[in-house]
């Protein structure tokens, strides 16, 4: 018996990875064709400063500076688009990952970067997790590297990350930190690329992070939420599938 | 003996191109730079009527998308000639993740340069693959 809506399910499917290819192709060109003419304001403006600098006014440098820091944004955003066009692609490759010591490892380490921080990690016991290792290290990163980013101006900078069960038994992840949080009217927008909800001068960033970190947890089947009060932190709370016993 | 450096540049975007002689020009390498536009000038260089070029003292610094003949032929092809099977091939490319790089290794490219070219990573590559000794003629502590 011929089943009509099975045929429209295998139509769709090769749809959306015709569409899902497309837009991979497309994103990794602009990455690429994007960095030549970069490259030459780059290159240029930079002998302007080597060489030119003597030659133009007080005002007339500060617009070249202005130029080069510009142009210095623009390739992180195209590097940005590049890690997060490269993730598409990656193959996935599922594993039991301790999430204990992931995270431990991936605070002391972005920790040792900051010596001169006060920073405090207060980490309950978590469940194992299932999923590609890479990617969940990461997760971890980014909203490790958030904490520590966001408790910038507290004396001590208090992070916490736990786990609690969720629905059917699947775990919620958590990281909850005092730092400078944000309006919760906003929530809705920050897993988008190239969100910031705070000035340059203050945290910098390009706002890649989050987005990545939501693309990874979508990618295992996932999801993110993030609750918070501007002043007063902020939880970020994610699942990924069931670890197999 | 005779330790100069020859560089071949085969670069078909001109801003790339101007910047990368500038890099070099400063220290003074740009005598030793000729610079072609496509990959049939590359090959033509080799192994137009009359040539010979002393492969041991010329590093070819290879863009990949050319006019003409890409720049993966012209390394198939001096790598496929006994004459230039061991001149040093150092490939241009836009992105530290370019797959083509890894191709390239493949063919028998020596290293590669994450454009733009300056002093540094040209020097790096030219130590990487032993010609350490091309830079000898550079005089050091000049100021640019």
């Amino acid at each position: 018996m011929s089943t009509q809506p099975e045929q429209e399910i295998q139509r769709m499917a090769a749809e959306l990875e015709a569409a899902k290819k497309e837009l991979e192709v497309f994103s990794y060109s602009v990455s690429h064709d994007l960095r030549a003419p970069l490259r030459a304001v780059d290159g240029f403006s930079r002998i302007l400063v080597e060489e030119y600098a003597e030659r133009l006014d007080d005002d007339g440098r500060r617009m070249l500076g202005v130029i080069r820091t510009e142009v210095q944004r623009m390739g992180r955003l195209i590097d940005a688009l590049l890690v997060f066009s490269r993730l598409g692609r990656q193959e996935m490759e599922p594993e039991q990952v301790d999430m204990n010591e992931l995270a431990q490892a991936v605070f002391d380490e972005l920790a040792s970067r900051e010596p001169e921080r006060k920073l405090e990690l207060n980490l309950h016991p978590l469940p194992a997790a299932c999923g590609t290792r890479t990617m969940i290290r990461q997760v971890w990163e980014n909203l490790i590297g958030n904490a520590i980013k966001f408790t910038k101006g507290r004396q001590v900078g208090e992070i916490e990350i736990g786990a609690r069960d969720g629905e059917d038994g699947v775990p919620v992840y958590y990281i909850k930190d005092n730092g400078a949080g944000f309006d919760m009217q906003l929530a809705g927008k920050i897993f988008g690329i190239f969100q910031r909800f705070h000035s340059e001068e203050e945290f910098p960033g390009i706002g890649l992070g989050l987005a990545l970190v939501q693309r990874i947890l979508h990618r295992h089947g996932g999801t993110i939420r993030a609750e918070a009060e501007a002043g007063r932190g902020a939880t970020f709370s994610f699942t990924l599938p069931n670890p197999k016993p | 003996m005779n330790h100069e450096l020859e560089i071949l540049l085969v670069e078909d975007n001109p801003a790339d191109a101007e910047l990368t002689m500038h890099a070099l020009r400063k220290h003074r390498l740009a005598n030793h730079i000729v610079h072609v536009e496509d990959g049939q000038a590359a090959l033509d260089y080799f192994f137009g009527e009359g040539r010979d070029v002393p492969v041991q003292s010329t590093v070819v610094l290879l863009d990949l998308k050319l006019p003409k003949v890409g720049g993966m032929e012209v390394l198939r092809q001096l790598r496929a000639d006994e004459r230039t099977k061991l001149v040093p091939v150092v490939v241009l490319t836009s992105s530290r993740e370019d797959q083509d790089v890894m191709e390239t290794y493949q063919l028998g490219a020596n290293s590669y340069i994450v454009k733009p070219v300056d002093f540094e990573n040209f020097s790096a590559a030219v130590n990487n693959m032993g010609l350490y000794w091309m830079l000898l003629s550079v005089p050091t502590n000049q100021t640019p």
